[in-house]
């Protein structure tokens, strides 16, 4: 209450309308999360446990596109970076409510916030304990590929009779399992991560591979692959196949999103941002979707 | 007709006060005896030596039965505690566990991979063992331990991080500590270990793709690996070290590399069948999780396997939900019976499936002889064919989201916690009745076609529990396996979830999410005694005798799948707190009656 307190005073002081702040059940006001991250004097960000080239652990140091994003915000707020590095659930309904608005049943409270979340329109307005800001990226699944595996590949169906590898589990290995009747089910190549579905192609044990292109150029680029022609291509069905990826706090935190808002526009309008995907090997694609206005 | 049990107990207890000299006698006895160590030989009698409780099921065929019949209909009304232990912590959670009971201690495993050994007269801990989890385990559905295993001078349990850890009976000191499978590829193991000869079995939990269910059978003194049978077809077993022959035949019912991945986790453990020298493990559903996307049977996922004591190989497979599509783990127990039908001993188990169906099997061949539901609604098949086997389809299958954006809802009954989950039922062999802890609840299914899993678009379904009744949704029930007949039920508000144990004193045990520890009569189904031990019991009971006094135990704590599941279900439960506690009964004696 004391800091409750505090905190009206010198609002009043300055001169701005009180905000109305949200309250707990019991009707105790609670402080906005960047007013917390700010007692704390650190930004706790959530960003995917073995990830690359997102986030990922390179000589016990964590490290990636999201990684030196989270720093980059972090310093536009002023604060020093806390990186939580999270296992994914079986979906992002399950990392929201495990990171960003209740904490896992184990413990370890929430994050202040989540990189890497993805904001298709119909998505982000399903979420009410979490809001879905700032895309700052857009990803669409991708072929890499031989050239001299395939004559043409003016349509995915090409890709009958070869191999290619998918990571287990993912929208690549639905799309191959389910796609066309299932015609393209056993070419596909499951293997547990994307990382070692394209060390597969590195190493021509299968003759594409089938990933988010920004996953697809960073792995090949860590992986040294050689020089291999890589086409983009929107697959078809109603496979979703192409989204934004963006960032997610807790609902209800107004200051703490107008300050990743205008975080984030700095450090695109700066060009840091593409610097940072760039140093990864990914070409910087812009998100479709346009920032929310500001609050 | 069974045993007038009353008699029993009360000429005992008469005798000991009438002979000073036989009480004397009884009271040497009891003394603590320098043990040998637990038996191959004690494990396979447990369900009949009525002094200890060596194995989670008490005895190897999981029957839960006690020929004990001081505690009985009608001396129940005077069961009144004995002593409890809290197990402390501020780690709370589900409470699933089994206690042991032997040479004077009592063993009970508790929620976050913990384990105590108490003085059995007294509950005074003796050792406490915490086992050290890492960061980053991610236990699909709560943090409960299902119990342990004694062998020797061991007592062995597994952990939430995939490990199997045997330690010192009487110091909590670690002896052996063996590594199931990696954490971080999403195993974990809840389950009770089960000990067989020389060896301890195991299966894995893990929810998470690339999960191929396994039951190893080690070496129980040293937790060396003796035998290995991967469920999904076309993976290798060994045995000794050497390949022992693939699993059914590769891409007989899976296409391309996709039994590879194909899931069937053995997440409940195994039973034993000592006369045909057969280990029964059920199976979880096949992954991924969309059926369209991986035609075939899907073997040897949604089943009940047997097999080979010593080789692990596979002996019979009966495949309850072929192809699943609705989270239908085949995991249940498989509890070996007999019954006499035209004057003939009929060698058969039987199992309580996820999918609704009580199924009776010839435990020595798999052949089904008996199938009937055991929940008031299945929407997902209209039966099973007895001639194959197969259940009959009713066209209730979720749609193929890569063929319909949004989709159809698709509403399915028993929802995918099943008509019973992992809750074990005991049979009593006076009765010759299970005793089945179900469910009453649906689901509805609808794809998901926007969502997203580790910041890419993923295909998923969304599912809510809906209850079928406004009033009730446990339904613990007596079924004749000899005919598939209900022969009586209990309705509890809240979903039942813990498991069930049944005497020859014409008693049915089993616990509530309200809180109590309940008594039926075996017979009628008539609730005879309750007792509210403070948190939801999800524990499973056990009874034993010592120093002529009959004891029934049960661990308290509310947690499991059920709470971690919003909607209706979750308004069911919302109110009950949580909790950590062994209690222990017996039947009243007054002072007078002491004397």
């Amino acid at each position: 209450m004391k800091r409750y307190s505090a905190v009206c005073a010198s609002l009043l002081m300055l001169g701005f309308a009180l905000p109305a702040l949200p309250a707990d059940e019991q009707g105790e006001p609670v402080l906005d999360q960047l007013d917390q991250a700010r007692e704390r004097g650190g930004l706790e960000v959530a960003v995917y446990r073995d990830f690359p080239p997102y986030s990922y652990q390179d000589q016990g140091r964590y490290t990636g596109v999201d990684v030196d994003l989270a720093g980059a915000l972090a310093r536009q707020l002023g604060l020093t970076l806390r990186l939580r590095p999270i296992s994914a659930g079986d979906d992002t309904d399950d990392d929201l409510r495990n990171n960003i608005w209740k904490g896992h049943y184990l413990g370890g409270g929430v994050a202040d916030l989540m990189l890497h979340v993805g904001m298709d329109p119909e998505y982000v307005k399903r979420q009410d304990k979490a809001e879905l800001i700032a895309p700052y990226f857009h990803e669409a699944v991708s072929i890499a590929y031989r050239p001299g595996r395939y004559r043409n590949m003016t349509t995915p169906l090409s890709l009958v009779g070869t191999k290619v590898g998918v990571e287990l589990g993912s929208i690549s290995d639905y799309y191959m399992s389910g796609a066309y009747g299932g015609r393209l089910r056993t070419s596909a190549e499951r293997l547990p991560t994307a990382t070692a579905a394209v060390q597969a192609f590195a190493n021509d044990e299968v003759d594409a591979v089938m990933a988010p292109r920004g996953e697809l150029q960073g792995l090949l680029k860590q992986l040294g692959g050689p020089a291999i022609e890589t086409r983009s291509t929107e697959l078809q069905g109603l496979y979703r196949t192409a989204w934004d990826v963006g960032i997610a706090i807790k609902a209800g935190n107004p200051k703490l999103k107008a300050a990743l808002l205008a975080a984030l526009s700095q450090l695109q309008q700066s060009g840091e941002l593409q610097k940072i995907f760039a140093q990864y090997g990914i070409d910087y694609v812009a998100p479709e979707m346009a920032a929310p206005i500001r609050p | 007709m069974e045993n007038i049990p009353r008699r029993r107990g009360e000429s005992r207890r008469a005798g000991l006060a009438l002979a000073g000299s036989l009480g004397v006698l009884l009271a040497a006895m009891s003394l603590p005896v320098i043990a040998a160590g637990v038996t191959a030989d004690m494990i396979s009698k447990d369900a009949t030596s009525t002094s200890d409780v060596l194995t989670v099921g008490m005895g190897q065929s999981g029957q839960r039965y006690s020929p004990l019949t001081t505690i009985n209909a009608d001396t129940v009304g005077d069961l009144v505690p004995a002593w409890t232990f809290s197990f402390g912590d501020e780690k709370q959670r589900g409470q699933e566990s089994q206690p042991l009971v032997y040479n004077g201690k009592i063993f009970i495993t508790g929620s976050y991979s913990r384990i105590w050994a108490l003085d059995v007269k007294t509950g005074q801990k003796l050792w406490a063992y915490e086992h050290r989890l890492p960061d980053g385990i991610m236990p699909c559905c709560d943090v409960v331990n299902r119990g342990a295993a004694l062998f020797d001078d061991l007592v062995i349990f597994s952990t939430l991080d995939a490990h199997l850890v045997a330690l010192n009976q009487d110091t909590g000191k670690v002896v052996w500590n063996e590594k199931l499978d990696d954490y971080k590829a999403g195993y974990s193991n809840t389950a009770a270990p089960l000990i067989v000869k020389n060896m301890i079995v195991t299966g894995v939990s893990g929810g998470e793709f690339g999960v191929v269910g396994r039951v190893d059978a080690r070496d129980a003194k040293t937790g060396k690996i003796i035998w290995t049978r991967p469920t999904v077809e076309g993976h290798m077993g060994t045995l000794n070290g050497k390949d022992n022959g693939i699993t059914g035949k590769t891409n007989a019912s899976w296409e391309g590399d996709q039994y590879k991945s194909g899931g069937a986790a053995t997440w409940l453990g195994c039973t034993y069948g000592v006369d045909v020298d057969l280990i029964y493990c059920g199976t979880g559903n096949p992954s991924p999780w969309n059926s369209h996307t991986r035609p075939g049977d899907n073997l040897y996922s949604a089943s009940t396997l047997a097999l080979k004591a010593d080789t692990g190989k596979i002996a019979w497979s009966y495949q309850t939900t072929p192809h699943d599509s609705w989270d239908f783990d085949g995991v249940n127990e498989f509890i070996p019976f007999d019954y006499i039908k035209n004057g003939k001993t009929v060698k058969a188990g039987a199992k309580a499936d996820r999918n609704g169906f009580f199924y009776v099997l010839d435990r020595t061949n798999g052949k089904l002889l008996g199938v009937s539901p055991f929940v008031s609604k299945q929407t997902w098949a209209s039966g099973v064919d007895m001639k194959t086997g197969r259940p009959i389809e009713t066209a209730n299958r979720p749609g193929d989201p890569g063929k319909e954006e949004k989709g159809s809802s698709v509403f399915a009954a028993p929802s995918f916690l099943g008509g019973k989950n992992w809750m074990p039922m005991a049979y009593n062999q006076g009765t010759g009745l299970f005793y089945v802890p179900s469910n009453e609840w649906g689901m509805d299914i609808w794809n998901e076609p926007i969502t997203y899993k580790k910041g890419a678009a993923f295909l998923g379904a969304g599912f809510t529990i809906r209850p079928l009744y406004e009033d009730h949704i446990g339904v613990l029930r007596a079924m004749d396996p000899a005919t598939g007949k209900i022969v009586w039920e209990y309705n509890n508000g809240a979903p039942l979830w813990g498991g069930v144990m049944t005497t020859a004193g014409n008693l049915v045990f089993t616990g509530t999410p309200e809180g109590f520890l309940k008594a039926f009569d075996a017979k009628t189904g008539k609730e005879l005694w309750k007792f509210q031990t403070g948190s939801g019991v999800v524990g499973q009971p056990i009874t034993w005798e010592q120093d002529g006094e009959q004891f029934v135990a049960v661990a308290s704590g509310w947690g499991g799948a059920v709470p971690l599941w919003g909607g209706e279900v979750a308004k069911k439960v919302k109110d009950i707190t949580q909790g950590g506690m062994l209690w222990v009964f017996k039947l009243h004696r007054t002072q007078a009656a002491a004397k």
